[in-house]
């Protein structure tokens, strides 16, 4: 097959058999995409066999992906394109390692959606369609550092999920929700595309790394800086959307709410995570690129801005959690505050006296790991109560401990997790994001340590909130009768839990293997400029 | 003819700005947004001065014949402001899909013979993503003008449409 794949000129320059291979975890996604859409036409719409089809789609997934790992554990490759330093697509060991994580929780996501709605759906396939090209759309997100591909992953991730928010075409909230979510999302795509727009006539490339140098070179120098600097927060904030970073927060709440609950578990890791993944690497090109000494001080502005963001971000989360009665609508408000945890970790290795970059950067893969277990525990348990009892609100999980026991306990235990108490992982993925925090040793460093405990105490309120509902209050209300499948999944997820504490070395050599090489591939020390870079058009600003 | 002549000093402008891209000067920039302002201010022109002279030199007569949206004899059926069908929608989609595709199977076409056997799989998988998809849609029954599906309301005829839109005129 390479032989006559290397036959024509035009792919001469390209390993087409191994870049295809590099890149078949998401290849099979799109395939079993495919395999969904052609089941009504040829077996029927079944809602099981469209399960079936998906789940052996996600597990031949997941073993190309293991496979790939082990392929660029020495080192990734920026592919599919004869130009190895500005491929379109990068496959590296962190783009692997997130995959391997989303395909796991998409399992998850999937196995629940097996448990509540595989007897009455009767849209299956468009469902999966729609689950699995979001999937496809966060995977290529954390596996590029092109400006082009960045804006088409985010929408391959964002156009499925406002229609998923959406699916149930009989629910006003759900309609509401993803008219919300949808109106948020246009407008911050459209920003950043403004944005990207912008970086592509100041520097002339669509390369991240190429775009860094120019930006960094622009806010040395002073020239062109203001244009420079709105175009960086354009671009910043259409992936702030999907973070759901503070001022870009307010469609998560509503469209978590209203959306059904395996969308919901879904869009709180998933595309929470990806966009993070995709901040970190953008941050990290970035600051691969400053070497020269007098451009190092311009990365402090930028770690404190992040730093601030991640602030407000999970400070504002927890607080507004405070009140809720929903308890879709205060996990929400939870994963607010999580990704705000999260965004500190990237702010380390934007610090320019920063040596952790790797630091930070495993602290938040094992934070994304770790949070994924813990939604999708909680999100189950809730999940479970809703199909029960038909409502999210907390005075349903009253007694929980008496009427279900095998239920409050895995929820008690990724409450605890969630809040960051040991021993279960949810402190060690907070402790390590402290730790590389807390190595910087200066004023960000500690301003961001403290406003992280701080906010731990607060989240524990209102975690404890659901815990006391669930154990000491009682007010009669009969056994809840929730399939075995799901109790076995939440419960799954609480050991998992446990044994992330107690396998933490092991978790945390893991996690740095995974992000060991990812400065050599994405930096920009590493890219040689071509001989005649486009020229920028000049001095816009004056 | 002053339009003419400014029309083809700012394309001048803009060709001699495009050419000398490499070692841009203040000076041509200055140029640049000149020739900018006028190719606009000319846009601006042509469309305005236009509707403007239209409106003085045409005659005017008014006729309720010349109102209506048929000019040519066709009594309107109801007025414009109507519900669209949604089933107008998805043949405008599917319409677009397959526009796009010839779009792409153009360069394709041009570049197949030096590329071979790759590019021929290559539009083998691409076809096949919108082919499995358009055989989902004729299977669902979308492209279907008349659904049989039991499940759906009865809609008002044109006929009770006209009527109703006649309003107030008796029968």
């Amino acid at each position: 097959m390479t032989m006559w794949l290397a036959q024509s000129n035009a792919w001469a320059g390209i390993d087409v058999t191994r870049h295809l291979f590099l890149f078949s975890p998401m290849l099979t996604l799109v395939c079993t995409m495919l395999a969904v859409v052609a089941c009504p036409i040829i077996v029927g719409r079944s809602a099981k066999t469209i399960g079936a089809v998906v789940v052996m789609g996600i597990i031949a997934s997941f073993i190309l992906a293991v496979r790939v790992a082990g392929e660029v554990a020495g080192g990734g490759i920026s592919g599919l394109s004869t130009q190895p330093a500005s491929g379109m697509l990068l496959v590296d060991n962190l783009s692997i390692a997130f995959q391997l994580i989303l395909l796991i929780f998409m399992g998850g996501v999937t196995y629940l959606w097996w448990m509540g709605s595989s007897d009455s759906e009767e849209n299956a396939p468009e469902f999966f369609i729609l689950l699995l090209g979001s999937a496809v759309g966060m995977g290529l997100m954390v596996s590029t550092s092109n400006l082009l591909m960045i804006a088409l992953a985010i929408e391959t991730a964002s156009l499925p999920s406002y229609a998923m928010v959406g699916f149930d075409k009989r629910d006003r909230r759900g309609a509401e929700a993803s008219l919300k979510y949808l109106i948020f999302g246009a407008i911050s795509a459209a920003i950043m595309l403004y944005g990207i727009s912008l970086l592509y006539g100041l520097s002339g490339s669509l390369s991240v790394a190429i775009v860094a140098q120019h930006c960094i070179q622009s806010l040395a120098s002073g020239h062109n800086l203001v244009i420079t600097l709105v175009a960086l927060m354009c671009l910043l904030s259409g992936i702030a959307f999907k973070i759901s970073a503070f001022p870009f927060h307010f469609w998560c709440p509503d469209a978590f709410e209203g959306a059904k609950i395996e969308v919901t578990a879904w869009l709180s890791v998933a595309s929470k995570s990806a966009a993070l993944i995709l901040l970190a690497r953008l941050a990290m090109v970035f600051c691969a690129g400053v070497s020269a000494p007098e451009a190092i001080g311009m990365l402090s502005p930028l770690a404190w801005g992040i730093g601030i963001m991640a602030a407000i971000t999970c400070t504002l989360g927890n607080f507004a959690a405070y009140k809720q009665t929903s308890a879709k609508r205060l996990l929400a408000y939870s994963s607010i505050a999580h990704a705000g945890y999260m965004l500190m970790a990237i702010a380390v290795f934007v610090h320019p006296h920063s040596d952790h970059g790797q630091e930070g950067m495993s602290a938040l893969l094992t934070y994304i790991a770790i949070y994924m277990f813990m939604n999708l525990g909680a999100f189950g348990v809730v999940a479970m109560v809703v199909w029960d009892t038909g409502s999210d609100n907390l005075a349903s999980f009253t007694g929980l401990l008496r009427r279900a026991p095998l239920l409050a306990v895995p929820m008690i235990i990724c409450l605890m997790s969630l809040v960051g108490l040991p021993p279960f992982a949810g402190f060690i993925g907070k402790w390590w994001i402290l730790v590389a925090l807390g190595r910087l040793n200066d004023s960000l460093g500690w301003f961001l340590v403290i406003t992280a405990v701080v906010n731990t105490l607060i989240s524990l309120y209102y975690y404890m909130r659901i815990v006391v509902q669930m154990s000491l209050r009682d007010d009669g209300q009969p056994a809840l009768s929730f399939p075995l499948g799901g109790m076995a999944l939440v419960n799954i997820c609480a050991i998992a839990l446990f044994a992330m504490f107690g396998f933490a070395q092991p978790l945390k050599t893991t996690s740095e293997q995974f992000t060991r090489n990812i400065f050599d591939t994405t930096m920009a020390k590493t890219v040689v400029v071509d001989a005649a870079p486009a020229q920028p058009i000049e001095s816009v600003q004056r | 003819m002053m339009i003419y002549q400014m029309t083809a000093l700012a394309t001048t402008i803009l060709a001699s700005a495009e050419t000398t891209n490499v070692a841009l000067h203040t000076n041509s920039n200055l140029e640049l947004v000149l020739g900018i302002i006028m190719f606009t201010a000319a846009g601006f022109g042509i469309v305005f001065g236009g509707l403007t002279v239209g409106s003085v030199v045409r005659p005017k007569l008014f006729h309720p014949e010349k109102g209506t949206a048929y000019e040519c004899g066709e009594p309107a059926i109801g007025d414009s402001w109507v519900q669209f069908d949604l089933r107008f929608y998805t043949v405008a989609l599917v319409f677009i899909v397959f526009d796009v595709e010839i779009a792409l199977l153009w360069p394709w076409a041009v570049v197949f013979k030096e590329m071979g056997a790759p590019a021929f799989w290559a539009f083998i998988v691409f076809f096949l993503l919108i082919a499995i998809p358009f055989a989902y849609e004729w299977k669902s029954g979308y492209l279907t003008w008349v659904r049989a599906s039991s499940g759906q309301r009865h809609k008002p005829l044109l006929k009770d449409k006209v009527e109703m839109a006649a309003g107030s005129t008796p029968a």
